[in-house]
């Protein structure tokens, strides 16, 4: 069949595109439900990578978080009508034959940092379309009690749940989270209910930080840093401001403390080396996440409280009918300054 | 239940493609009706669809049917001489199947770039209003002219639109205007909707899209082979 899409073909340019939509053997066809749009979807909305890097990328469907309605799977995997959430992350099985660093075998890592994964608006189509075909295999069924518009929300909470695989937790640690922006908030509350009762929260807007539901929250402009005595610390900051998150960090953190890393700054920063070397402290990165991931956040969004508090970070639900609503619901995310984030309907 | 009726009874005498009609030329693996069909045959609400073609195509129809998974065709019906001869034998065709109140989307085979979103509003539509044409407003003037030669008037544009498919009706409404039809010896209406007007039932009009274009001339063919290659790119990583 034929499709409509919304593909990126230049910094703030969005056209309304067609493509022939063609379910491989292993693929279901996927209509698009909803949708929301990241600071990754802003960056190559903005134009703010390396000039050549977008001359890579452009033309592009964005949104990588998404969930949408099986219409079509010839593998009989899914019924038509089941409700998904696709996976952003993806393999190709036939690049396992000749892969020598097996980084999906070591839990910490996972799929997602597998070299030959393509990801959804970034290396391969997002899901900005009104049909998609998908790998059965990286679509996750989504529980009858969960909405629609919070299982968009699973990308996030994967990505989250993927930082704790990098520093696997005992419960016990105390936790000091940096950023008090959307992924903060998921990143909070996926420690929250994954048992951590020590979590303090570090960001710079009282108004969003009223929204964290944990008792010890931190304003920078005001308050002054904590003393050096936490064992962990999420860094969930990214742009400009991930220099001076990663001096704080480096401060109260505890000697031998651990830091995971998942803003993303597009500029290079500077790294305060000798602190590092002197409290001995261990930096680790994550970005995007793993299928299982997904299915751990899918079974976290049926538990109502989780479900409650997700929910709470959706401000909005905004209809998109075409691509004039999809270029300003991405206006309005540049200008959004406020805590959580809308969910595009999609209608087209 | 609401049916899809793909009306493929044309020539197209106007594409020259010498013996095969506009609706049945190959589109990137396809013909230009199995994409059509494939828009309809995915959508949630459609629960069947009849197509009416000429008796020789229904052979070629019926291996396509198959061999695309085109689950929710119920039957084929034969083209008419005329336009509304073709939607007639189509109506008879769901005599027994379909009820007063369901629906009918007739549509025209060669308009393969129908959105989802067209079809749910003329549903929608459709159950609340009896009749639906989908539009799209004119954007350039349209000038009326009695002889081809000199311009008559100018009507007013913001009042113009141009008329696409679907068309939709409640079954009861449009078979007994049809029956009404040829009952008057009104044999070539080129409009359903301008037959229901006739016999005094008013018409609600839904948003259609330019992308819903219908595939007429061979330029139309040139235009839809240009918007399927923009949408092909090149895997980067």
């Amino acid at each position: 069949m034929i499709a409509r899409n919304y593909r990126i073909t230049a910094p703030y340019q969005f056209e309304v595109q067609v493509d022939l939509i063609e379910a491989q053997d292993n693929e279901a066809i996927v209509r698009t439900e909803a949708g929301a749009i990241c600071k990754a979807d802003l960056r190559y909305y903005t134009g703010q990578r390396e000039r050549k890097i977008l001359g890579l990328k452009y033309p592009l469907c964005l949104l990588h978080e998404a969930a949408g309605t099986v219409v079509k799977d010839r593998t009989g995997k899914f019924k038509p009508g089941e409700r998904v959430v696709p996976v952003p992350n993806v393999i190709d099985p036939e690049s396992c034959a000749n892969c020598s660093q097996k980084v999906c075998e070591d839990p910490a890592l996972g799929e997602n940092y597998c070299p030959a994964a393509k990801f959804a608006s970034s290396s391969a189509d997002g899901f900005s379309r009104e049909y998609f075909t998908y790998p059965v295999d990286y679509l996750v069924k989504i529980p009858h009690s969960v909405p629609t518009e919070l299982a968009v929300m699973a990308e996030l909470i994967s990505v989250a749940n993927a930082a704790t695989r990098r520093l696997p937790l005992s419960g016990k640690e105390k936790v000091i989270v940096f950023g008090d922006g959307i992924l903060g908030f998921i990143l909070t509350s996926v420690l929250l209910f994954g048992g951590i009762e020590d979590i303090t929260i570090v960001g710079g807007s009282e108004k969003r930080l009223a929204n964290f539901p944990v008792p010890v929250k931190i304003n920078y402009h005001t308050d002054p840093l904590p003393q050096p005595q936490f064992d962990l610390a999420f860094e969930a900051v990214g742009g400009g401001a991930s220099e001076a998150a990663f001096e704080s960090i480096s401060q109260v953190l505890r000697p031998g403390g651990s830091c995971c890393l998942l803003g993303v700054a597009e500029e290079k920063i500077r790294i305060n080396s000798r602190i590092i070397l002197e409290k001995g402290l261990c930096f680790a990165g994550v970005t995007r996440s793993s299928r299982n991931d997904f299915v751990k956040a899918m079974n976290q969004l049926t538990d109502e409280k989780f479900a409650s508090l997700i929910k709470s970070s959706i401000i909005a639900e905004a209809a998109v009918g075409d691509v004039v609503d999809f270029k300003n619901e991405f206006e309005y995310a540049l200008s959004h300054k406020g805590f959580g984030k809308r969910v595009l309907r999609f209608n087209f | 239940m609401n049916v899809a009726m793909i009306l493929a009874g044309g020539v197209g005498k106007r594409m020259g493609t010498g013996e095969v009609p506009k609706q049945y030329i190959d589109i990137y693996g396809k013909p230009i009706i199995v994409h059509t069909l494939e828009v309809f045959d995915l959508h949630e609400e459609i629960d069947g669809i009849v197509v009416v073609l000429s008796q020789q195509w229904q052979t070629e129809m019926k291996t396509w049917l198959r061999q695309y998974d085109l689950n929710k065709v119920i039957c084929l019906a034969e083209a008419g001489e005329t336009r509304q001869a073709s939607i007639y034998n189509g109506l008879c065709a769901l005599d027994g199947r379909a009820s007063e109140d369901d629906i009918v989307l007739i549509h025209d085979a060669v308009r393969p770039l129908l959105s989802r979103r067209i079809i749910s509003e003329n549903i929608e539509a459709a159950k609340a209003y009896g009749a639906v044409d989908t539009v799209i407003p004119s954007a350039d003037t349209i000038i009326k002219s009695t002889d081809g030669s000199m311009l008559h008037s100018v009507p007013l544009r913001k009042e113009l639109y141009l008329g696409q498919t679907p068309q939709s009706f409640k079954y009861g409404l449009i078979k007994a205007v049809h029956e009404k039809a040829r009952a008057d010896k009104i044999a070539d209406a080129s409009d359903d909707c301008q037959l229901v007007i006739r016999y005094g039932h008013q018409v609600k009009l839904v948003q259609g899209d330019k992308l819903n274009f219908k595939i007429t001339i061979a330029e139309d063919l040139l235009l839809l082979k240009a918007l399927l290659k923009l949408g092909k790119r090149e895997e980067v990583s």
